[in-house]
């Protein structure tokens, strides 16, 4: 029984959004407001049942003595409610501070170990004719596009010196061959974003028909 | 009080990236538990915004000649009626299984699904050949696009050059870009240059 309530709830709001597409529906703001209520509301017991209770509740309940340092974290985290009175605001800015200093780190180490140096150890690759040459040529665009990509976001004033004035247009020139593998990139992303949607919509509608009007089997 | 939220963010901020880089118990221990601290007070983090949002609808309901008013409460009544349920069933359980199957996942769904149709607009608004960059962009989204479908072999195999070679590197450049930026503007943060948790 209580699959077939949720078939038809689940049936009945998918139609709900899908109204947006006859205009902004008082119907699909329904379906907007609901939304964010459940949203809201599982965030919330998310937020205490799998975070609060087990890591900072529970072991200060269970053994408050040994568990002292959690009180830290408990005091920094009810400073943060003082952001809702403005009079009060900059006293939760400690707790603040404390998650911009972590954060900041974190990423610093994120993006060096994740991003920069996987990138460039990837970047460097065999041109030997030995693998063929079509591999050297796929090979030899990876890096040309890598570094022209990564120059095409250089925003500098020109230099003065007849050099270094020389090092900058050829820098620039790269940069905006680079600009085309981006473009390639951004077409790429769009068209796999595209899919990735229709396919949501092709199980929505699947959803409607199988589950819901039992159409298709 | 902004010396103090200053060395606090310096402060903890060298400490777990320290902790990142060097093998020492004492150092790993505290960046560890300043890690642990950082989830719960994101945890913290979390039911503030839920509040202020919240109390943003609330007063939305209370104002008088509102015209989403009606909008408002339902996000009100919603959320209680989920948070109290979460509440008394906790997380996970049957009945808040139930809503996140039937009502939290047909409705993302069907939005994620609503984007397909905004993508088609704006493709057919912005990809146009007017130059040789909208060309490429035009051509490599044609391709993936269409090599998607197991139609023409060589079309997948297009499909599998454009997203290995020059879509690779483009991606690759800007990743590379991204990378930098973050680390000049952590560093920024660590060493106290920018102190957005004063403002």
């Amino acid at each position: 029984m209580t699959d077939i309530i949720g078939v038809w709830v689940g049936a009945v709001l998918t139609l709900l959004v899908f109204s947006y597409l006859l205009g902004d529906t008082p119907l699909f703001r329904l379906a907007q407001a609901i939304f964010v209520g459940v949203a809201v509301g599982y965030a919330a017991t998310v937020a205490i049942y799998l975070v609060l209770v087990p890591k900072l509740f529970a072991p200060l309940l269970a053994d408050a003595a040994t568990n002292w340092p959690l009180f830290v974290p408990l005091i920094l985290g009810l400073l943060l409610f003082t952001k809702l009175r403005a009079n009060w605001a900059p006293i939760g800015n400690l707790s603040i501070a404390f998650l911009f200093g972590v954060g900041a780190a974190l990423a610093i180490g994120g993006a060096l170990s994740g991003a920069l140096a996987p990138q460039l150890a990837a970047t460097i690759v065999s041109l030997s004719p030995a693998q063929g040459w079509g591999t050297v040529v796929n090979n030899l665009l990876l890096v040309i596009g890598t570094i022209g990509a990564f120059l095409s976001f250089r925003f500098i004033t020109s230099a003065q010196r007849p050099a270094l004035r020389a090092l900058d247009g050829a820098a620039r020139r790269w940069g905006y061959v680079g600009r085309w593998f981006v473009l390639v990139a951004f077409g790429a992303i769009f068209a796999d974003t595209a899919v990735s949607r229709i396919t949501i919509l092709i199980s929505r509608v699947y959803y409607l028909l199988h589950n819901w009007l039992l159409v298709i089997k | 009080m902004k010396w103090l939220t200053t060395a606090i963010a310096i402060g903890v901020g060298l400490i777990v990236l320290f902790d990142f880089f060097f093998s020492l118990p004492l150092v790993n221990a505290i960046g560890a538990a300043f890690r642990e601290w950082t989830i719960i007070l994101t945890a913290f983090a979390v039911l503030l915004g839920l509040i202020n949002l919240l109390s943003v609808h609330l007063s939305r309901v209370l104002r008088r000649n509102e015209p989403s008013a009606g909008y408002s409460a339902l996000v009100l009544v919603v959320a209680v009626l989920v948070f109290v349920i979460g509440l008394i069933f906790q997380v996970p359980s049957a009945p808040m299984n139930w809503i996140f199957d039937n009502v939290y996942v047909p409705l993302q769904g069907a939005f994620f699904a609503l984007v397909a149709f905004f993508l088609a607009t704006a493709a057919y608004r912005a990809l146009r050949a007017k130059s040789i960059e909208t060309t490429l962009m035009l051509l490599a989204a044609l391709v993936v696009f269409i090599g998607q479908a197991p139609l023409v072999n060589a079309m997948t195999q297009a499909k599998e050059w454009v997203l290995n070679v020059p879509s690779t590197a483009g991606a690759r450049g800007i990743l590379l870009g991204v990378a930098l930026g973050t680390i000049a503007t952590g560093l920024r943060l660590i060493t106290g240059m920018d102190r957005p948790y004063s403002e």
